[in-house]
This record gives C-alpha cells, structure tokens and sequence, in this order.
C-alpha cells in the first residue's frame, strides 16, 4: 500500500499534461492556467525537460522552414541589389559567400545538438540565425565540389581524345585521297606556266645535251621516256584529244636554211 | 563507370577500330594496278613486233583546211596545231617494227626519219625516233624515246618545209 501511496504522489507531481505543456508553450493557455502551469514548472523537473525538448524541436522545425526557402530569397537579393545600385542587370557584381550559405544537415544537427544542452533553449537555434543576419548581404557560394570537376574534367579528356581520332581519321582520308591522285610530273610546268590556251601543257625547253627523262607516266598518252634536242630547240606538248586522252607532241624549232626544201 | 562514359568510350573505340581497319585497306590500295589489263598483259606471249603508222603532214596557212582524213584528229585544231590552219597529207604508211632492229624513212625534206622498237614492258611499247639530216652531221634529233600503248599516237612537228612545217605522226597499231 505503501508503494500505491507513492505512486499516488508521483501522479499528483505530474499533474501537468503534455498537451498543456504545449500550449503553454504555444501561448494559448489563459492567464490563470498559464501561471498554474509556469507554478507547476518550477517545482517539477521534468516538466521543465519536457518544455525544454519541446522548445528544441520547435526552434529546430522552424530553422528548417526558413532554410527551405533560402533559394527563394536569392532571386530577391539579387533583385534587390539590382534596384538599389540602378544598374542594368549585366554589370551586376554578384558577390557570393559560403559562409551565408545554409549549414548542411549534419552539421546544424550536431551545433544544435550541443546547443541544446544549455539552460535556454531559445539559444539553440541562435547563433545559426544570428549568422544568418551578421551575413553580408551575399548570395551564397556556388563551388563545384572536387568530385564534380574531376568528372568533368574526365569527359573533357575523353572529347578531345575523341577529337584528336576525328582528326586523325580525316587526315588519313586525305591522305588516301592525295595518294591516289595524278603524281606530278616534274618534266610538267605547273599552271602558272602554261601558254596562253590552258588546254595544252607546255614542257619547257630543255638545254641541248641533257635528256629529259620522266619518271611517270602521261594518264592516257604516250610517255616521253628520253629526248635530246640536240642543237635544236623544243618542246614537248600535251594536247587533249578527242575522248579525254591526251596526245604528246615534240615540236621542234628549225631554224637552219637547209630544213626547208 | 557512367553510361555517358560508356558512350564515349565507345564512340573512341569505334573510330580507332576504324583506323586499324581502313589504315590496310588503303595500303593494300595503293598496291593495285592502276592498269586493269596488267593481268592479260603477263599471260600474253611476247610480241618481237608491231605496226606503226606513220603520218606526214604539211601544215600551212593557206586556208585550205585540214584534208578529210584527218577528221579523227581534233587536236590538229588545238595549240599548237592551231597555229596553222592547213593540214595536207604528204604520206601515210604502215611501217613494222621488229624488235631491237631500225626502219629509216625518207622525209620530204631529205632528212631521215629512224625509227627503232627498243623494249615492251607490260602494255607499253618503247620506241625510238632520230631525224639525221642529209648531208650527215649532227643530228637533227638525235633521241626521242617514248613509251604508248597500242592505239596511241604522238607527233614530232617543226621542222621547216615550203613556207609551213613538216607533222610527222606516229601510231602503234593494234
């Protein structure tokens, strides 16, 4: 019996529900259940804990909320920023600043964790929020994390090797083309050097006693493979034919009386 | 590994699978023929001679034209031929030229025309011209050497003749 009396007694301390714990908290007692309340309090201890627990998670609750809508807030500083210096918006210098960045989770957790364990409980969620406001009025920093440049840098090498074959691949095609063209004909003048009609390729005189002697073939006509002039000027002559041959012609300068009859 | 490393990695394969591909095929390109009828060329016996045609003509300008059976010669009415406007048909024959031996021709200007078969070599036929003049001396050309193939023609032309020139032609037979 001497147990239930305690029990009883324990019951009569903790007269103070948990939902008027609350609303007290709330403010929605009215003035004579807001002093029983606060009476009750300080002769019971763990009503205090409990008020405790409850202002922490409601400083907590209401921290998140206003992180939540951090994002929203930087479209407004930076109009804000923008109306104040009246300045169009590409000249805008928009200083950016980790430090007025949220806090990540865990570490908001563990600062407040430790904060909780003060007497007050309303300085839990303090020094965060005085933060916030002893920020300056920056936009937070926006960095690429190390793991994400790597990755980038990673496709970027992967783009330029990939290049790099394109490249290669292009130049080998040209290659191949180039090799299965007309090889120049060095006993052939180039363009610059053709008379007058473009149609007929001119080989310039040779000097006397020096054989001119090709190394390739005429595509589709016949190959002068030696020729000595002698005391003879001339020239060698590519004319094209009738189905897109070509016909080779030695024309020879005769200048000696005795040529003609 | 990401499927857009995957992608990429894939695509850079491919092309240099493409390399290793193309990169023989072109080498072995390069070793084809350029002559298709390279392989008949070995299989046929050796030929100690063959026909030319040789073509005397007289160009001048007297305006009278080029004689009717040059029609299949339009480059007569190209430069250099242009420069004259007549072309006469002095002789026309079909000389045989035996291999390693000569053939010499009368020009109408007295001077000799020798012609020789040097060499065949696959498809092509080396011939051998000179142009000796009369009365001996230096030649007037001493060489030309040419390599054609049969159906194809080539003309020595210049030298001076009766107020035009002297266009000798010459044409391998088939």
């Amino acid at each position: 019996m001497k147990t239930r009396k305690s029990t009883t007694d324990r019951d009569e301390k903790q007269s103070v529900r948990p939902r008027d714990l609350m609303l007290f908290l709330d403010g929605e007692l009215d003035e004579a259940q807001h002093l029983e309340v606060e009476r009750q309090l300080e002769s019971d201890a763990d009503a205090r804990c409990h008020v405790t627990a409850l202002r922490f998670t409601g400083s907590l609750l209401r921290e998140r909320a206003e992180d939540s809508t951090a994002a929203d807030s930087i479209a407004d500083l930076v109009m804000a920023r923008i109306e104040k210096r009246d300045l169009p918006a590409g000249d805008i210098d928009i200083d950016i600043d980790i430090a007025a960045a949220p806090p990540p989770v865990a570490e908001l957790r563990n600062g407040a964790g430790r904060r909780a364990l003060s007497s007050d409980p309303s300085e839990a969620a303090r020094p965060a929020v005085a933060a916030r406001e002893g920020a300056p009025r920056s936009l937070p920093h926006i960095g690429i994390p190390p793991s994400r440049r790597t990755a980038n840098d990673n496709a970027r090498t992967i783009w330029a090797l990939t290049a790099v074959a394109v490249a290669a691949a292009a130049a080998f095609m040209i290659w191949g083309k180039a090799g299965d063209g007309p090889v120049a004909d060095p006993t052939r003048p180039s363009t610059s050097q053709l008379p007058v009609d473009p149609t007929v390729e001119l080989v310039g005189n040779p000097p006397p006693d020096l054989p001119t002697t090709p190394d390739t073939d005429v595509v589709g006509g016949v190959e002068v493979a030696t020729i000595d002039f002698g005391s003879t000027h001339g020239s060698v002559f590519y004319v094209p034919g009738s189905g897109g041959e070509t016909t080779t012609v030695v024309w020879l300068a005769d200048d000696e009386p005795g040529g003609q009859q | 590994m990401t499927r857009t490393q995957l992608s990429n990695g894939s695509f850079v394969a491919a092309i240099g699978l493409s390399l290793c591909v193309l990169a023989p095929g072109a080498a072995l390109a390069d070793q084809v023929s350029p002559f298709p009828g390279d392989a008949d060329a070995l299989q046929s016996p050796a030929e100690d001679t063959i026909n030319v045609e040789l073509l005397v003509l007289h160009a001048t300008n007297d305006g009278k034209g080029i004689d009717k059976g040059l029609e299949d010669m339009p480059e007569l009415k190209r430069p250099p031929f242009s420069s004259y406007n007549s072309y006469k048909v002095l002789k026309r024959e079909k000389v045989a030229l035996k291999m390693g031996s000569s053939d010499k021709r009368k020009l109408p200007n007295d001077r000799q025309l020798l012609m020789s078969y040097k060499a065949k070599k696959e498809q092509k036929h080396t011939i051998s011209v000179a142009i000796q003049k009369p009365n001996g001396g230096e030649d007037y050309l001493p060489v030309l050497e040419v390599n054609g193939r049969k159906g194809e023609r080539f003309f020595v032309a210049g030298q001076a003749f009766q107020g035009g020139i002297l266009v000798i032609g010459l044409k391998i037979l088939p």
